[in-house]
């Protein structure tokens, strides 16, 4: 039996950058960040792999047992659960990916950080796009308007 | 320039007020109205004109207010550069569709002047839809109830907060504001809102394509910066 998971989107966004996984529940206003091990298990998670496969490949990279990365990823899954960023999913899971072949590494437990300090800010903003120069965009209108004195773009 | 109410009084705070506006002539107007009602003095209105193709500047003049092409691009150079111009103690902000309630001046100022360590307030605000159909992307939950209005248009700040928190950010064209705000709370400012709603912002479809898509990406970039300054914050801090 294998446990695989979607992103609850569209309430939920994310993104990896620079090796570290940035996600943003736009219904609750909260926002979470997850390196190293997290990031590479949001990324799995993500685009579907399932939580068995997901162990099988950490358990190939990381100089770690098998339990301690079941029980670590189990605990960032319920993580991320709970925070209604992922659900479970009954779509079949893409064919495994081979195990990375870089050495096996110290094993960190993945965790999820919550940051709930823009929460007010997130849930008020009204959400609209901008023109290329920067202001919104009025309808109808694409971005033909006369060009701006400085052509810095924005 | 004479406005009708401006006046500096000794020991009282002057205020600047800032609209940065482009092709608003449908609302500007009746936005700018609002403000000269105020029962608070105003030193200055300034109008920040991104480049308007429409009646914008002229009816921005007619009104009184000092208009200050724009220089730049987008919203933050926009606000940098009205509250670059500033004269007053402290500024405030309005969007060319938002409506004032006269006493939103005086009842910010004298929650600054009650607090002196205050830098800044805002006040709660209300959203009237124009028309019938909800603009796509906008948060419906938002609309014809009072919430705590942290946007600029709700914001009166002390000049030295600009200086404290730095300018706002044009490496986020729309959620600079966000932004602003999430830095001015991790420098330890208190985000106060006033219980009182004192200004109405009209959500029409006219001046803006909603989509979603593009601006939550925006406002990702925000939170990632948010993310990364608390990184460099001692454990424990802004979570």
């Amino acid at each position: 039996m294998f446990h695989t998971y979607r992103v609850m989107a569209p309430e939920v966004i994310a993104d990896i950058i620079d090796g570290e996984a940035v996600i943003m529940n736009l219904k609750t206003g909260q926002y979470f960040s997850s390196d190293g091990v997290g990031s590479e298990c949001w990324d799995a998670l993500a685009s579907g792999l399932s939580v068995e496969l997901l162990v099988e490949r950490l358990a190939a990279s990381y100089a770690a047992d098998r339990a301690t990365i079941e029980s670590a990823v189990a605990g960032f899954v319920q993580d991320l659960l709970s925070h209604e960023l992922i659900a479970p999913s009954d779509a079949p899971p893409p064919d495994a990916v081979s195990p990375s072949a870089r050495s096996r590494s110290s094993f960190q437990a993945p965790v999820l950080n919550v940051y709930s300090d823009m929460q007010d800010l997130l849930l008020l903003d009204p959400i609209h796009d901008v023109d290329a120069a920067g202001w919104p965009m009025p309808k109808g209108e694409t971005a033909a308007w006369p060009a701006p004195k400085s052509e810095t773009a924005v | 320039m004479a406005l009708p109410n401006a006046g500096e009084e000794p020991g009282r705070l002057a205020i600047s007020v800032v609209c940065i506006v482009r092709n608003g002539e449908a609302y500007l107007e009746a936005a700018l109205r609002s403000v000269f009602a105020s029962t608070y003095p105003i030193l200055e209105v300034l109008v920040v004109d991104g480049g308007s193709t429409d009646r914008t500047a002229e009816i921005a003049a007619a009104m009184g207010a000092r208009v200050l092409p724009q220089r730049s691009t987008g919203i933050a150079d926009a606000y940098n550069e009205g509250i670059a111009a500033a004269r007053g103690d402290c500024v405030a902000f309005i969007s060319h569709d938002d409506l004032w309630d006269p006493t939103k001046l005086e009842k910010q100022v004298a929650f600054l002047t009650r607090n002196p360590e205050a830098l800044l307030c805002f006040c709660h605000v209300r959203h009237v839809l124009e028309g019938t159909v909800t603009p796509l992307g906008f948060r419906e939950e938002l609309l014809d109830r009072s919430v705590p209005g942290l946007i600029m248009e709700a914001l009166l700040a002390r000049r030295e907060t600009f200086d404290l928190v730095g300018p706002f950010d044009s490496a986020f064209p729309v959620g600079n504001d966000t932004d602003w705000f999430g830095r001015a709370r991790d420098r330890g400012l208190e985000l106060a809102v006033l219980s009182e709603t004192l200004v109405i912002k009209r959500v029409h479809g006219k001046n803006a394509t909603l989509n979603p898509e593009g601006y939550n990406r925006q406002l990702m970039d925000v939170v990632r910066a948010s993310v990364a300054r608390k990184r460099s914050q001692p454990a424990g801090d802004g979570r």
